[in-house]
Order: structure tokens, then sequence, then C-alpha cells
């Protein structure tokens, strides 16, 4: 026996790997998609490691949801130096563990060390590993899958050999795969273990004939049968490990299935439809593979590696995503659409990675080396080993930095001062939402007590409001639409039902909904996060619900990970130790006496890749250049349009710039002059949705264009129509700038008196309850009119309501309705159909809808774009007759901005336009106009709102046009005030002390007469958000 | 007298075991007295004496002398005010019984627990607020009924003094609103000791009506200048001013018919409220609300036109408008941002489009490019300042 040697390219591959990633991962790992979620749950598991149920999330979900070896692991090391020392020792460990696994996958494959060593290096820089680790941060899935490379070569041992030693070692290893992530030995089972239970017998089947050739079905037969019983039992037993070893997982499944509605992942996309998929989800992982795919094919379609090469086909088949139909087809419906498929292509290209290690050794020192130096020289041998060399350093840096360039994450943001804002005056009493701070929301929960309804592990949500809806968090609903924003306005309008009480707000996008839907802001903290409050919200109560499970699944759960790893650690370690330090040679693998020698690179092979690598450049070379015609911005008419709008759509101002007219000298200052006055929601708030551009006329010189644009803002979608027309100058075309409005206010400087309000909160400093005299007085309101009306088939309520005090009052209204036999059908607040805040006896038109949870029954389709405002009626079992309303005022000092007039009313053929005229010294950045519309009585019907495009400056004007509705498909219900409760007092009784002498004339006398459809009298009120207060 | 109840069920036995005797016992005690019980006799251990009040019972073990037993209340028990019943037993048979009452002891001192609420009424006579002691003992014992409480106010400028008596654990009065809004403090005095002070806040109660006024720089309808709408001081019926926020709309009928708006809340009573000029001759009529409660006079506001003339030129080709010399009413340009717009339609009358654009410097153009309008003959329908000028031009 051959005395062993260190191989000196694992030793490389290692030394490179721990220093490249090892260093590297402070840099990435926070930024990933998934490292801080992983936090989170360690985080759990440091603090109740054997409670499985966390409070934190969802309103209480548990953390059998996953897998636990890799969590408890960072939390036993969080003991030592904290919960991010923990996280980064694991991903090092993942390193160590991955490039051994690879080398010893490799060395089961080809029975090669040199090879194997290869493997290892290449490992170090697969960009599919770099991928998983340092943009997705996927740790159980590494640690799951390294652990399961390891396990191959044991498995191999135990059905070749059938030594018992070697069945304990695999088993122990799987069991550790099993403990840290769940996916990988199911589908490892199928695609690493079945073939390579096909390899085995194959290798046995070689035994029994001279060479491989001679192999037939019948001698493979034999064979099977033979080992059929070593078979079994590894594999019964692997069952036995997955099912026992995260029992409660599996429990947990049963007990509360997955709910969820898909979630739309990228890596079902038509990559050759959504670039940006293809790109993260095809092209990167593949890498510089993509290259040598014919070699990897040929080899892995050979007798010995049939089974592999079949596995390898459907691994990468099923990883094109929604390219082809066929993943759908081969995983069902409900698999493909609750799969990622992205770990298909990482197995694929794992698999791959022997193979690959195979050509690089017959590349650099092998056969092909001698066969291409003989054939067309060595300069070009050298020059293709340059360029591969070349390509794997670029796809390494460049998928280093995909994160750099487009990151997928917000600016690292500082937690502490939120932290802070939590504990002190038991801000922790009631739940919080996070808003724009994308994975980072799971290291805040990491570090606070304090809960929240959002969460970043779908799979283990609760709420039927986030279950039914296809998004990630609701802190990132933007991103989500129509489902996005639904959801979270469910949460921002009956906030009680969830105790949520504070929003930390790190994307302005959703400041207006907050505002719209009575929300308001407390503070701006050091970090730059805007805290919103909601008033009228009931803290916790004290004890909460929870599922509990029984004790042995609790005891499970803490000890069986860990246990797993003791025991395979007792089981492997004196090997381990042997191939470390060859203190004692190591048995042979068996796998290495089926080495294939390396003389003859198959000449045909050669051709077909080169054939396949020009191919691929050829493409490669035709999508870039497509790429780039359709983004040279001036080539056409469409494409300056485009161009313009995507260049306002990220606010680049100076891009936006350079696409205007050049002779019509609009210079640079002017323009961003122009463009910083106006504000709004579409300018401020908005994301463009979608855009068309019809072409209205065009001629080789000029063009004008009409340009239909969808904007999505958190209030509604915003549809609008541009004209612009175009012009060609010096073969480029431009956009000829629009007129501005020239309007001068009367006075460069002016006064503006008001109130301003402040409320001390408590006035003596305590730990304990607030003081009975530093409680204020409930403001008083009074419910004028109340109705319950039938609208176009759905029910609402509407009604006008005065804030009587002498002090500013938040007012939230909460409706209910009943049927005749008085029971209850359904209940919500008032959204932004009212104003929220009211000075001292200013009056609110309202109206109550009454929202159902989107989606709830499976066969209503979702919608395929995006719409805010799209609104599921709740679906009434019966018909509602009464309602009851519950009005709570609070005392306000914010938000309470009146300055706003209405002039210039004209009726038009449309309807009508006027002008808000801003009066004040604060910018209206989102006016709201509310339409009362009221009958030939003066008794009103209905209650609609208009949100204007763009905002108010000081002493300017803003247009608005509006179409009143048609209301002749509107009954009035039920009209009553019997049961109207302001701050649980009945509104009859303040109606007689507060206001016994009420004129009721005034109201009417104020209504604008109004020739409409089934209504004769129209009520407007203005409300508006200040996007920044001064 | 629960504690009876429950008692009676039990094994008693009152024949003489064993022979002792009670010691002359006080049964009148005030709170924060030790209380001690002695029995004397042929008593032998073990024996304890069960004690029990509103708050809970304790077994109590006795210290020997000679043959007398004595047992020592605890603090807790002897501090509390009310009924202490105590039981003798041995080996779970009850020998003797009785009670003692514990008075509150308030020559030690008097604490005073006192609310008031709401914190604000409304002026008049109809609203009040409920002032409520409870004096209690250093030991936190409510003092006996018909203890005296004094009750001070200060209402305004007056400063008034009447006395309650504890009843039911409490003192309380209702403090009735006085015509003046302000604020009223009140605090209690119980055997010399006080409480904090207090105070309710009377609010104005509801307006009512007022006269309203304008205040412009020019009677011009220039668009530009802003005119000012006030109110005299709003009062509520006891001549107090409203309080500061309270909300006025100010509601403005025009020469259409239409209803013009704008808002203000009062500052001392007087509200304020902006509007911009209109652009052409208007008569508006003005009348403020605080609405359900109060109402103004209704005045009116006349506007000259300020752009009575201007002049229209169009170019060679017809493809530009040009409206020049706006001069407003001394003969000065218009203020920038007058709005102007065309509509632009074929021979067959069909809108084709209508354009806006406002004022600069007295001036304002229209072009109808070649690319959009081919040549021909349209009429041109120009809105400026209430003024409408049709035209009819042949583009070329």
């Amino acid at each position: 026996m051959p005395v062993q040697r260190t191989n000196i390219l694992l030793i490389l591959a290692l030394f490179i790997g721990v220093a490249f990633h090892g260093s590297s991962i402070f840099f990435t790992l926070e930024t990933t998609y998934d490292a801080l979620i992983h936090l989170f749950f360690a985080d759990h598991y440091a603090q109740t490691w054997f409670e499985p149920w966390d409070y934190r999330w969802y309103t209480g979900f548990t953390v059998q949801a996953y897998p636990p070896l890799v969590h408890q692991s960072i939390a036993i090391l969080s003991y030592i130096g904290g919960l991010k020392f923990g996280m980064f020792a694991i991903a090092l460990l993942g390193v160590l563990l991955f490039i051994t696994g690879a080398y010893r996958f490799g060395l089961l494959i080809t029975g090669n060390r040199r090879v194997a060593g290869y493997t290892a290096l290449l490992a170090v820089f697969s960009s599919t590993f770099i991928e998983t680790l340092h943009i997705f941060g996927q740790l159980p899935s590494i640690i799951g899958l390294s652990v399961l490379l390891h396990a191959l070569p044991e498995i191999y041992l135990w059905i070749k050999t059938g030594k018992y030693r070697y069945l304990a070692t695999s088993l122990s290893l799987i069991a550790v795969t099993v403990t840290s992530h769940h996916v990988t030995p199911i589908f490892g089972m199928v695609f690493f273990i079945f073939p390579l239970i096909g390899m085995v017998l194959m290798d046995a089947a070689k035994d029994q004939v001279s060479t491989t050739k001679a192999i037939t079905f019948r001698v493979f037969l034999v064979q099977f049968k033979k080992g059929i019983w070593r078979i079994m039992g590894f594999g019964l037993s692997s069952l036995v490990l997955i099912v026992v070893c995260i029992l409660p997982y599996w429990i947990n499944s049963k007990e509360n299935p997955i709910t969820q509605v898909p979630i739309p992942h990228g890596s079902r996309d038509d990559f050759l439809e959504v670039a940006s998929s293809g790109l993260v989800f095809f092209l990167v992982p593949w890498g510089i593979l993509l290259f040598v795919l014919p070699y990897i094919l040929y080899r892995y379609f050979s007798k010995r590696y049939l089974f592999f090469g079949l596995s390898f086909a459907a691994l990468t088949l099923l990883g094109t995503g929604g390219t082809t139909p066929i993943p759908r087809i081969v995983l069902g419906e409900t698999a493909f659409n609750i799969l990622t498929l992205d770990r298909f292509t990482l197995w694929a290209t794992i698999m791959a990675l022997p193979i690959f290690g195979e050509f690089a050794y017959r590349l650099v020192e092998g056969d092909l080396k001698s066969y291409l130096q003989n054939r067309l020289g060595p300069v070009y041998h050298r020059i293709l080993g340059g360029g591969i060399a070349t390509g794997i350093l670029l796809m390494v840096i460049f998928t280093m930095s995909l994160n750099y360039f487009r990151p997928s994450q917000p600016q690292k943001i500082k937690m502490l001062p939120i932290v802070n804002f939590l504990n002190q005056d038991q801000h922790d009493q009631w739940r919080y939402l996070p808003l724009g701070f994308g994975d980072q929301m799971a290291w805040l929960s990491a570090q606070t007590n304090a809960m929240t309804v959002d969460g970043n592990y779908h799979s283990a949500r609760r709420l039927p409001e986030l279950t039914t809806r296809a998004i990630e968090r609701l802190e990132n609903s933007k991103f989500r639409g129509v489902e996005g924003i639904g959801s979270l306005q469910q949460f921002l309008t009956v906030p009680e039902k969830y105790n949520l009480k504070y929003i930390f707000s790190n994307d302005k996008f959703y400041d207006p909904i907050l505002y719209f839907c009575g929300w308001q802001r407390l503070q701006q903290l050091e970090n730059g996060i805007m805290v919103w409050e909601k008033l009228n919200v009931p803290p916790l109560p004290a004890i909460l619900p929870k599922e509990d499970v029984p004790t042995y699944l609790k005891i499970m759960w803490g000890t069986l990970p860990f246990l797993t790893v003791l025991l395979a650690f007792l089981i492997n370690i004196q090997w381990v130790g042997y191939r470390m330090l060859k203190s004692k040679p190591l048995p042979q693998g068996e796998f290495l006496n089926y080495a294939v020698s390396y003389n003859g690179f198959s000449r045909p092979l050669v051709t077909v890749n080169h054939i396949w690598a020009i191919l691929l450049i050829g493409t490669l070379g035709y999508g870039g250049y497509h790429f780039y015609l359709d983004n040279a911005t001036q080539i056409t008419p469409k494409n300056v349009v485009m161009a313009y709008y995507d260049a306002l759509d990220f606010k680049e101002f100076e891009r936006a710039h350079s696409y205007l007219n050049p002779e019509d000298d609009v210079s640079l200052s002017q323009y961003m002059l122009e463009v910083s006055v106006t504000d709004g929601i579409l300018s401020s708030y908005a994301k463009l949705d979608s855009i068309g551009v019809e072409l209205l006329g065009e001629n080789p010189t000029s063009a004008r264009a009409k340009v239909y644009t969808q904007w999505i803002t958190p209030l509604e979608k915003v549809k609008k129509t541009f004209y612009h027309t175009l012009l060609k100058n010096g073969g480029k075309w431009y956009i000829v700038p629009s007129a501005f409005d020239n309007d001068l206010p009367p006075d460069q400087l002016f006064s503006s008196n008001g109130t301003a309000f402040y409320n001390q909160g408590r006035r003596r400093i305590t730990t304990q309850q607030t003081h009975h005299e530093d409680v204020l007085k409930q403001p008083v309101l009074e419910v004028l009119q109340a109705k319950l009306v039938k609208y176009q088939g759905s029910y609402s309520i509407v009604g006008e309501l005065q804030n009587v005090d002498n002090i500013p009052a938040d007012v939230v209204i909460k409706a209910t309705l009943y049927n005749d036999e008085d029971n209850e059908l359904a209940n919500f607040n008032a959204k932004y159909h009212m104003k929220h805040k009211l000075m001292p006896k200013e009056t609110t038109p309202f109206r109550i809808d009454f929202e159902g949870i989107a989606w709830s029954s499976t066969q209503d389709t979702l919608p395929p774009t995006f719409d805010p405002d799209e609104f599921t009626p709740v679906a009434l079992a019966e018909q509602p007759t009464q309602f009851n309303l519950q009005c709570a005022g609070n005392v306000v000092v914010t938000d309470l901005y009146k300055h706003i007039g209405l002039q210039d009313l004209e009726f038009t053929e449309s309807g009508m336009s006027g002008v808000l005229f801003n009066s004040g010294i604060q910018e209206v950045t989102v006016p709201q106009l509310l339409f009362s519309y009221y009958s030939k009585d003066k008794e009103l019907l209905w209650v609609d709102h208009y949100f204007l495009e763009e905002g108010v400056r000081i002493q300017r004007k803003q247009m608005f046009n509006y179409s009143p509705l048609k209301l002749t498909d509107l009954d009035v219900i039920h009209s009553s005030l019997d049961l109207c409760f302001v701050n649980g007092l009945p509104n009859a009784a303040i109606t007689e002390k507060v206001f016994p002498n009420r004129f009721p004339s005034h109201a009417q006398e104020q209504l604008q007469p109004y020739p409409g459809d089934a209504f004769e009298f129209l009520k407007i009120d203005i409300n508006g958000y200040i996007g920044n207060p001064r | 007298m629960l504690w009876f109840g429950c008692r009676e069920a039990d094994t008693e036995n009152p024949s003489a075991l064993i022979s002792y005797e009670q010691m002359p016992l006080k049964s009148e005690f005030f709170a924060g007295d030790s209380i001690l019980i002695h029995f004397k006799g042929n008593i032998t251990d073990p024996v304890h004496l069960v004690v029990s009040n509103a708050w809970g019972s304790t077994v109590l073990t006795p210290t020997w002398k000679d043959n007398e037993l004595t047992f020592r209340f605890p603090k807790a028990f002897g501090q509390r005010a009310g009924n202490c019943h105590w039981a003798l037993v041995k080996n779970g048979i009850i020998y003797d019984k009785g009670e003692i009452f514990i008075r509150p002891n308030p020559k030690k001192g008097t604490a005073m627990e006192s609310y008031l609420g709401p914190q604000s009424i409304i002026a008049g006579k109809a609203d009040f607020s409920m002032f409520v002691t409870s004096p209690t003992d250093i030991y936190d014992n409510p003092l006996s009924d018909s203890t005296e409480i004094k009750y001070y106010y200060q209402r305004m400028d007056s400063a008034e003094q009447e006395s309650v008596h504890l009843k039911n654990l409490i003192g309380w009065k209702n403090i009735h609103s006085t015509e003046k809004s302000g604020r009223i403090l009140v605090t209690a005095t119980c055997n010399h000791s006080n409480s904090k002070e207090l105070s309710t806040l009377v609010n104005p109660a509801n307006p009512v009506d007022f006269q309203i006024a304008y205040k412009r720089i020019h009677p011009y309808a220039d668009g530009n200048q802003i005119i000012t709408f006030s109110t005299d001081a709003i009062l509520d019926e006891f001549g107090n001013i409203q309080s500061d926020g309270t909300l006025v709309s100010f509601s403005i009928t025009d020469t259409k018919g239409r209803v013009l708006q704008t808002i203000g809340t009062t500052i001392n009573g007087v509200a304020e409220a902006l509007l911009l000029h209109p652009t052409e001759a208007e008569t508006w009529k003005v009348t403020a609300y605080i609405t359900g409660a109060a109402k103004s006079n209704t005045i009116t506001v006349d506007f000259e036109a300020a752009l009575k003339d201007f002049t229209l030129s169009l170019s060679e080709n017809g493809r530009t408008l040009n409206i020049e010399e706006m001069q407003s009413f001394m003969g000065q340009w218009i203020p920038d941002g007058m709005p102007i717009s065309i509509s632009i339609h074929d021979e067959k009358g069909t809108l084709l489009d209508s354009k806006r654009t406002t004022s600069r410097l007295g001036k304002a153009q229209f072009t109808m490019s070649k690319d959009f309008y081919p040549n021909g003959s349209y009429t041109l329908t120009l809105e400026l300042a209430g003024m409408n000028k049709k035209m009819n031009v042949n583009l070329k």
C-alpha cells in the first residue's frame, strides 16, 4: 500500500477557501436574504432552548417549522461571542465542510486523488456556492448539502462492502443532514443517493465482467438482487432517521399545514422573459460550467455514471423554472408553486463539480493538454486555459459584486435607537411593524422582545390576512402590489385587532397611506427612522395564546440535533483523525479501484464542445446586442419617451434633462428647479408600474406621443396620460420640454398665525402607571348622521361626525353590522373616507366599507397585476339590517393643518373643476377631497374620496377635475343614531348635554347644489397630508 | 359574621375538658394599638388562637408564663380597622371565641386620597366635575362615617369653603361649572391634613352668532392678491371667548351659484381665512359658520375686472397665436400666472384639442405645429379672465 500523502491541492483549496470566503463573509452575509432569519431563530434558541413557541413574529409561531441544528449551533456559539459571532463561525464551518465534501465527492466519483483535488479547488470558486453563501445566505442548506457530500462515500462503501461500520458512518451523517435542512436529505435521496446506488451496482457488475462495455442489463440485475438487502437496509434506516430526527417538524407540518398561497419567486420565472431572474437563478450559478456542458453530459452519460447522468439532466431541467413547461409538468402544480427551483440548479452545479474537476485536470496536466498541444499548438492551449481561468475569476468577481451594484437590501440600519425606543416608556406593550427594513427586520426582532405582526419566515404564518396573500413580508409590501398594499392597509386600518401601535418607517413611500389611515408621526429616531403611532390601541394582554406541544416533542427538538452531531463525531472521529494526521493508513476507498485512466481524449467531443462554446458566445453576444438596442435611449421616439420616464421614476433628473431638446435652452439648473418644486403623490411617492407609448403622428423629424402611465402609489393606482412633442436633432430624438406654470404668489414674505398644541404625556416621571391627573380626558364627539347603505352590491356605513369639544381630536370609528336577529356579521374601521384629525367644532363625513380578507376562498383567482386600491368586499352570510358605531376621540396635537381653500369651482361637461389654494405655511403634499352626496331633502347618501396627484405649494393653486358618481344604484337600508356610541357613551346623551340647541340648517346651507344622478347636493371637505412639516 | 357562618358546622365542644379563665379583654381598640389576649388556667400545649379579619386569617402560638398564656396579635391585624375575630383552638376543637373591634386611628395623622374628574367642563349651569375624597389614617383605614371634611374651592376670584361628611368610606361633592370660563381649583382638609391641589378647566360654552368682515389690497379680480376674511371675537352666551383652535368655515357663493370655501381657526376668538382674488369680475356672498352652533352675518364682496382687454395677433402662417398687452387696472402687466385656455375645433366643429397656458409679463402664446394640424381652417375659442373670443384661422 502506498504511503498516503497529504493532497496538496486540497490543502491549497482549504487555504484559499478559508481566506477568501472567511474574510468576505463579514461584508456579505449580513446583507443576504436569509442569514438574518437564521440569526433570529438562533436568538430564539439562545433565549428559550426548549420552548418552541415564539411570540415575536406573526402574533406567535412555532420554530418547529424549520430544522434546528444550524440555529441551535449559532445559539450555543452566541453564548461565547454573541449571535453574529455564532453566525460567522457557522458560515466558516460551512465553507470547510463544503470544500472537504466536494473533495470527497470528487474522489468518490472519479477515484483519482488528483482530480478530487482539482474538484475541491474549483468548489472554492464555484459561482453557485458563492451565490448561495454570499448572496442568499442559506446556511442550513450549505451545511446540509456539505454533510450529505461527506455521507456519499460512506454509503457507497456500505453498499459495496457491506461492513456495518460504513452503515453506521453513513447513517450518522444522514442524521446530521436531516437536522440541519429538511429538503436536502429528501431530494438528496432522489438526486444523489439513487444514482450513487446505481453507480455502486455498476461497479459491482464490472467486477463480474472484464470491461465496462460487457455490463449487460442481466449482469446489472444480478448485482441489484445481491445488493438489495443492503440498499433496503440503508434506505429504510435513513427513512426512519428522516422521520425521527425532526419528528416535531413533521407533526407540526401535519397539524399546521402551510396554508400560504404561493409567493412568486424568481426561480419560477421564464428566464428568457425576466432577464434578471435568468441571471440570478441560471447564468450566475452555472457560470463557466455552461461552457463545458457537453463534456459533463458526455461523461455523466457514460455507462458507469449513467444514473448520475439522468439525475444531472433532471436537475438541470428542473432548475430552468418557468422557461420550459417541463418542470411544472414533472413537479405538478402544487410542488412547483411551493418549491424554490433554484435549489435544483444548486444541486446540478454541485453534481457537475467532479466532472469539471476532471476536465480541469485533463486540460492542465492530462490527455486533453497533450491532445490540444499536438493538434492546435501550445499557444492555443495556453489561451484556452487562460480563457477558462479568466472566466472563472470574472464570474467570482461578478457574483461577489452583485449585491454591491444592485443591493437587494436597504442600507444597513442602526438598530440601537429602535431597540431603545421599544424598551422605553413601556412601548413594548404593543406590537410594532417595521416598514422598508428588508431582511434586516429579523435582526431587529432578534434584539428585542417586543412583538411584530410581520415576520420573515412565511411558512410559519398563521394570520389569514397574511397567508392568503402572496406577499413575502408586510414590510416590503410595495413590491408585491395589490396583495402587498392591500394586506398592509388591513393592518393599518384595524390595528386594534393586532395591538399594533408603532410603525418604524424606513421608506417614505408608505407615509401617505399611514397618514390617511389615521396614523401620526411621533418622532424621528437618531438613525433617521420615522416612528408613527396610532391612538386608541389597547396594549397587549398579559397572557397571549400559544399552541403548546407535548413535552417529549420539546425535549426531542432540543436534544436530538446535538445528539446526532455528537454521535456522528464519535463514530467518525477515528477516521477523521487518520485522514488529517496520517497517523495510520486509512482503509482505501473501494471506489479508488474504478478510476479511469485518462489516455486519449475523445476527438469528436473536442469538436462538439468547441462548437457549443462558440454557439454560446454567439448567443450571449446577440443577447448583449439586443440589450444595447433596447437601451439605446434616443434611437427612436418611443425609446426616448421610455428612457425619460425611467429616469423620472428613479429620480435621475440629470439623465432626464439630457433627453430634452437642447435647442429649447432649458438649463439643467432651471429644469432641476422646476422638478424640485413639484411635490405630490406622483412625484414623491409613486412607482411607475407600466408605461405605454402611442405615437399620434410621426414623420422623420418630429413626432407626437401619447404616453399612458400607470403609477403605483401607496393609496391607489394612478393612471395618467401625458402628451409629448418629440423632435429629431442630429440623429437623436429629443423631448420638447413642456410649458411651465408661470403663477407668482403675491407675497415674498408673509406671516401666519395659528394655534399649536402640546401634550405633556406624563408630567411626573414614573415607571408606574400614569398618574390619574395626567390622563387626559377624551375629547367629546357627536355623530350627526349615520346610515347603512348598499351601493353597487356592497354595504357601507356613511355619516357625519363633529368634534364638539374644545380640544383637537383624533377620531377612530368602528362599525359593526348586524342582521335582524342581532347576530354580528362583520366589523371594520373607517379608512381614508374621513378626516381623522379634527379641530374643535370641525365636522367630517365618513364612510366605512367592510373589507374581507382577500382571496380567502381558493376559487378566487389572483389578479395578474398590481392594484393597491383593489377592494375585497366582505362576504356576508346574511343581509345586514342594523349597525353599531363605536367612535373614540383622543387628544391630538399634530397634523392639524387646515389652510386649504377651495375656489374657481366650475361645472364642466365631465363633472366639475376647481382650484385648491394653500394659504398657510406648510406645503401640502397629498391633498384629498371628500365629496359627500346629499339627496333632494339634504340627507346624506354617500361619501367619495379623491386624491390629487400633485401637491399644493404655499400660496399657490392646484387644479383638480372630478367626475361625480351616479347614485342610481344606491339604497339607504337603515338610518339611525340609536346605536352610536362615543367614548363608550351613548350619542344621544352627548347631544342632549353638549349640543342641545343645534341648528341643522347650518350644515344644509353650506351644501353645493349640483344636478347629479340621483343626488341634488354635494359637499366638499378638504384634507391634506404634509410630507415635510416644518 | 361570615367567619361564624363557616365555623358553626365545625366540631365545637365547649365542654370543659380543660379549665381556663379568660383574662379581662377590651373589646375595642384603635388601629395601631398592640393587642394581647391572655388566658389563665389548666391549659396544655398544643393550643392556638385563630385570628381572622377582613383581609385574612392567621394562627397564633402563645407565650407561656406560669399558668398564663399570652397571644400577641401581629401588627397587620392590629392596624386593620374593622371586626377581628378570634378563637381558641386545641386539637381542632374550639374552646372559646370572641371578637374585637378596631377603630380607625386618626390621631396619628390623616392621609387624603382625592380625585377630580372630568378635568374639563363646559361653562354654564349644567356641567359639573365630581370631587371625591377618601381620608384615611396612617394605616390606610378609611375614617369613620360622618367625619367632617372641609372642601375649598377657588372659582376665579372667589374662594369658597364647604363641609361634607364622610359616608361609606368617601366624601364627595359635585362642583358645578361657572358661567365664566377659566380654571376651578379644589382641595380638601380633614383633621388638619390636606389633599393635593386639583383643578378642572371651565371651557367656554357653544358659540353664539358673530360678525365677519374682509380686508383686501384692491378691489380688482387679478387672480393674484389675497383677500382676508375675519370674524370678530366669537363668544359664547356668557361672554367667554371661544377656545383657541375653534374651526370657522367661510362659505362663499359666487355669481354662478358655486359654493367656495375657506377655513380659519380662532385665536382669542378671532378666526381669519384667506382666499385668492378671482380672475374675473365677481360678487361673492360670504357667510361663516361654526357648524351647528353659530353663524355670521352675510357680507357681499364685489370684484371689478382687472384685465379689461388684450390684443390678439396671429403669425403669418396662422400657426402662432400671440396674446399680448394684457394690462391690469393701472396699465401694468397683469401679474404672472393668469390662466388662458384655447379650444381648437375643426371646420366640422369637432373639438380637436384644448390647451392651457399662463401669462408671463402680460403675454402668452399658443403654437399649432404643422405636424399635428395640417393646413386648413380651424376655429379657435380663447378664454381669458371671463372673456371669450372666437376666431377662425387658416393654417398655412
